[in-house]
């Protein structure tokens, strides 16, 4: 028997994983393409804001990795609790009790500077870990659906958060509704000038390795990742499922509540949202993007904020709308979330394979 | 399918399954990933799973190299007490007979084996004791499984005949 350890399959799984998104991505945009040449009265100039907008200037391209800050914080919190195979929505409402927590610390709660953000983010984040684990006890305790019970604790959490801002902490001097403005010492530096990317670039890409370490190199990470493949597989071996399913649930929202208070202290000096800002549902995308890997939802919030501030560009300069990117988006997560588009080009990538095996 | 194997997860990663509550496959609070690969590694060749890579997934192997990957899991663990439940059923000849060797061995080891099975050849190949049960209940106990054939098996099965409750209570060891 031929029993010589190659890494052979390996590879082609991930050179056909390559394949298929640039195949995604090749199609949504030619989808684009055709659309804005049918809608627009100046293609040229709107292909080329969409895809080259982005990168017209310094201050521009600061937009994108701000925008890809808080995508990658949602995308990775969903990606943990999707990981465990929980459809917890609550990222959203986490995000949201994350930022108006870490607006409550900012103001209310004077520190010196360093230890004033990190208190704030830590707390914001705890708050956010209560948010999406209260789902997972109500699932483990009597059986709700996460999914339902997670959407509609979103607008309980956001109507929380704007009770809080608007009768505790307004500013009646503002002109709209925001909170007072936040304590120097709490708001996050500013990096690069000319843009407003701020220090929180550094906690989101350790946040994404500590997330990656935690499930591909700890015991928990393991039982989790074995829960969400088959809950009986795992039980069986001896993993507590339920106490998987309230941790990972934690942690999702923990991530997804560091993210609001990072947003908050990095990009705002006062508490302005008087909606839920979407980050949480971004996520999804993000997530169903990288596959749940939080190696690539970096990279795929970098693209999905690339693509949003660009549409913005073609927005603006353009008689096209924003709404043009949401078709696009729409097409590339459709081709990517389905698992058998391209599948029998795959069958027969690994065929060949096979044969040339033999 | 259900209890055995995640199919999405790796060969090595359901291997492992039942290894990392102690302390062996640790390196403070991170798994060893090489000791487990390394381990993972002679499993696969020591059980024969016929794959090009222990990190290939579970869902890529045919029926019998799935089940090689749970035997390969549970016979490694120095077990006092195997259930083989139809341990061979629709699996080719050549895993069946790896797996019959490997519950010699363990039985060699000093773990017992209560195997069962609806293939008589299987039974009476293997064991050393046999039970007979007809109805839910048993009805005959052999204590030497080489002094049966399979037409004194049969009559207990169909149940025509049937020990008295002396005989079968002799199967129970103190």
């Amino acid at each position: 028997m031929n029993n010589t350890v190659k890494p052979k399959k390996l590879k082609t799984d991930t050179k056909f994983e390559i394949i298929r998104f640039a195949a995604a991505i090749g199609i949504s945009i030619s989808l684009a393409f055709i659309i804005i040449l049918f809608v627009s009265d100046d293609p040229m100039l709107a292909i080329q804001k969409l895809f080259l907008g982005p990168i017209e200037s310094t201050r521009r391209f600061g937009n994108v990795i701000e925008l890809a800050i808080p995508l990658t914080f949602a995308g990775l919190a969903i990606s943990v609790m999707f990981k465990a195979n929980q459809f917890n929505m609550g990222a959203e409402g986490a995000f949201f009790i994350g930022a108006v927590m870490a607006a409550i610390v900012a103001i209310k709660i004077p520190l010196p500077p360093f230890i004033h953000p990190i208190f704030a983010i830590l707390l914001a984040g705890l708050m956010g870990g209560i948010v999406c684990a209260i789902p997972a006890v109500l699932k483990v305790k009597w059986g709700a659906s996460e999914l339902v019970s997670s959407l509609m604790l979103n607008y309980v959490f956001f109507n929380l958060g704007i009770y809080i801002i608007n009768n505790k902490l307004r500013d009646v001097n503002a002109g709209a509704m925001a909170s007072v403005e936040f304590e120097p010492s709490a708001m996050l530096t500013k990096l690069v000038p000319k843009t407003r990317i701020h220090m929180g670039i550094f906690i989101v890409i350790v946040t994404a390795i500590i997330v990656y370490l935690f499930l591909n190199r700890t015991k928990r990470g393991y039982d989790l990742r074995m829960t969400g493949y088959n809950m009986n597989f795992a039980k069986y071996s001896g993993i507590k499922t339920t106490a998987v399913i309230l941790y990972s649930q934690f942690i999702g929202g923990f991530i997804a509540g560091i993210g609001g208070a990072t947003e908050m202290l990095g990009m705002y000096s006062r508490f302005k949202w008087q909606a839920l800002p979407g980050y949480g549902f971004d996520g999804i995308i993000v997530a169903i993007l990288a596959k749940n890997n939080p190696v690539l939802v970096p990279v795929a919030a970098f693209f999905l904020a690339y693509l949003r501030i660009g549409a913005d560009r073609m927005g603006s300069a353009t008689d096209l709308t924003y709404e043009m990117v949401s078709i696009i988006q729409g097409v590339i997560i459709m081709l990517i979330a389905a698992q058998s588009f391209l599948a029998k080009y795959k069958q027969r990538m690994v065929v060949k394979e096979a044969k040339i095996d033999e | 399918m259900t209890l055995g194997v995640a199919k999405m997860a790796t060969i090595e990663e359901n291997l492992m399954s039942t290894y990392l509550d102690g302390n062996e496959f640790k390196k403070g609070i991170f798994l060893n990933m090489k000791k487990i690969n390394e381990w993972a590694k002679d499993k696969v060749s020591e059980f024969i799973v016929k794959t090009d890579s222990e990190k290939a997934m579970v869902k890529m192997l045919s029926g019998g190299n799935i089940q090689k990957v749970v035997v390969a899991r549970e016979f490694s663990n120095n077990p006092k007490f195997i259930v083989a439940d139809q341990p061979t059923r629709g699996i080719d000849i050549g895993a069946a007979k790896f797996i019959h060797k490997k519950l010699i061995e363990l039985r060699d080891k000093g773990s017992a084996v209560l195997l069962v099975s609806a293939d008589l050849t299987e039974v009476m190949d293997l064991s050393d004791s046999l039970m007979v049960m007809y109805g839910g209940e048993i009805v005959a106990y052999f204590e030497d499984a080489s002094q049966v054939d399979e037409m004194q098996l049969g009559r207990y099965m169909l149940g025509i005949e049937r020990q008295t409750p002396e005989e079968i209570g002799r199967c129970v060891y103190e």
